[in-house]
């Protein structure tokens, strides 16, 4: 009897730490607008939602063009990105909005927090060895919303020049964007 | 003769050696009412100690150890029956943890699985390539925003600085 007792203790005490462990590892795969994405569901249809994957970005990384190099290594080294906005104004859809945000910001480390008049913009980090592998960005006004989850190695460096090589205005054409659902 | 034989029983009797039938033969003396003078002294003692009727028996003993040998073996017997209880529930809520975690453990697993497989919102590289762009250079445009704005923070606040540096 108390062999049994043993046995499973050890048994339900290898399953308990490697189900952690795998838990763990499953949530660094469910990218921040996936898990965000799954908290409202029910109220997906509001929101417009873009994401390209791995597969279409290795595509597009060949069509950007030749003479923007910081461009193209910067898609290069990408893995994913979501672009989510929401503009219905609801209040309640908004305060859930922020609480969620506030919820899963504890796994990443703020980068910037920028007020700009009635806009908010908060930028996010993930970090593994030293590098940056999931940058969000939080833009948030009275009525709306934009998030823009990028994964992949970020160069925050070429991020930041990018804007010197083309200007291009950014927001309003997010919300502008053709999407499909 | 039956003093020297009661001094004899005494000096038993105070040496705690005397039997119970010579105990009784010396109660039996004192409570009469024929005891010598010199022996009256002991008398008192005597017919108090006979007052004290209830006395242990023989098997007083024997009861008491069967009794304690009883008690010690229901004590253990309770232990051991508490340590197993406490075992199986500890098993049982061991169990019931392992239950609830292989059920979390699952639907993060199917969560994963669900949620890993990115569907394209584009089916047109053009299209997606000119989203993409506008993510990233919105993003190089809110970046350089912030750090516009430390850089005028800083520019603002060298002077108050300065002073300080210099008092």
């Amino acid at each position: 009897m108390k062999k049994i007792i043993l046995l499973t203790t050890a048994i339900c005490f290898i399953y308990v730490s490697s189900a952690m462990a795998q838990d763990d590892k499953a949530n660094e795969l469910i990218s921040f607008t996936d898990r965000f994405l799954h908290a409202f569901k029910s109220v997906e249809d509001d929101f417009s939602i873009v994401k390209i994957s791995p597969q279409m970005l290795k595509m597009i990384t060949g069509k950007s063009s030749p003479d923007n190099s910081k461009e193209s290594a910067l898609l290069n080294s990408l893995k994913g990105l979501y672009i989510l906005s929401y503009d219905k104004g609801d209040a309640t859809i908004l305060q859930r909005f922020n609480q969620q945000i506030k919820a899963y910001t504890k796994e990443y480390d703020a980068l910037m927090d920028i007020k700009d008049g009635k806009e908010k913009v908060q930028i996010l980090t993930k970090s593994k060895n030293g590098k940056i592998t999931d940058f969000v960005m939080i833009a948030t006004e009275e009525k709306s919303f934009t998030l823009i989850n990028i994964l992949g190695e970020i160069d925050l460096n070429a991020l930041t020049e990018l804007q010197s090589s083309i200007n291009v205005k950014g927001l309003e054409n997010l919300n502008k964007l053709d999407t499909k659902k | 003769m039956e003093s020297k034989h009661i001094y004899e029983l005494l000096e038993k009797y105070w040496a705690c050696e005397t039997s119970r039938e010579e105990e009784h033969i010396l109660k039996r003396f004192f409570t009469s009412e024929e005891v010598p003078g010199e022996l009256s002294s002991y008398k008192k003692w005597f017919i108090e100690t006979s007052l004290q009727t209830e006395t242990l028996d023989e098997q007083f003993d024997e009861k008491m150890l069967a009794q304690l040998s009883n008690e010690t073996t229901s004590l253990s017997t309770r232990r051991t029956f508490s340590i197993r209880r406490i075992m199986r529930v500890a098993a049982l809520l061991l169990i019931i943890f392992t239950c609830t975690l292989f059920i979390r453990h699952y639907r993060t697993t199917q969560q994963v699985t669900s949620l890993a497989v990115m569907e394209d919102t584009y089916d047109n590289p053009e299209e997606a390539l000119a989203a993409v762009r506008n993510a990233l250079y919105f993003a190089s445009e809110e970046i350089n925003k912030g750090l516009d704005m430390t850089a005028e923070g800083f520019r603002k606040t060298k002077p108050v600085f300065e002073i300080i540096n210099t008092n």
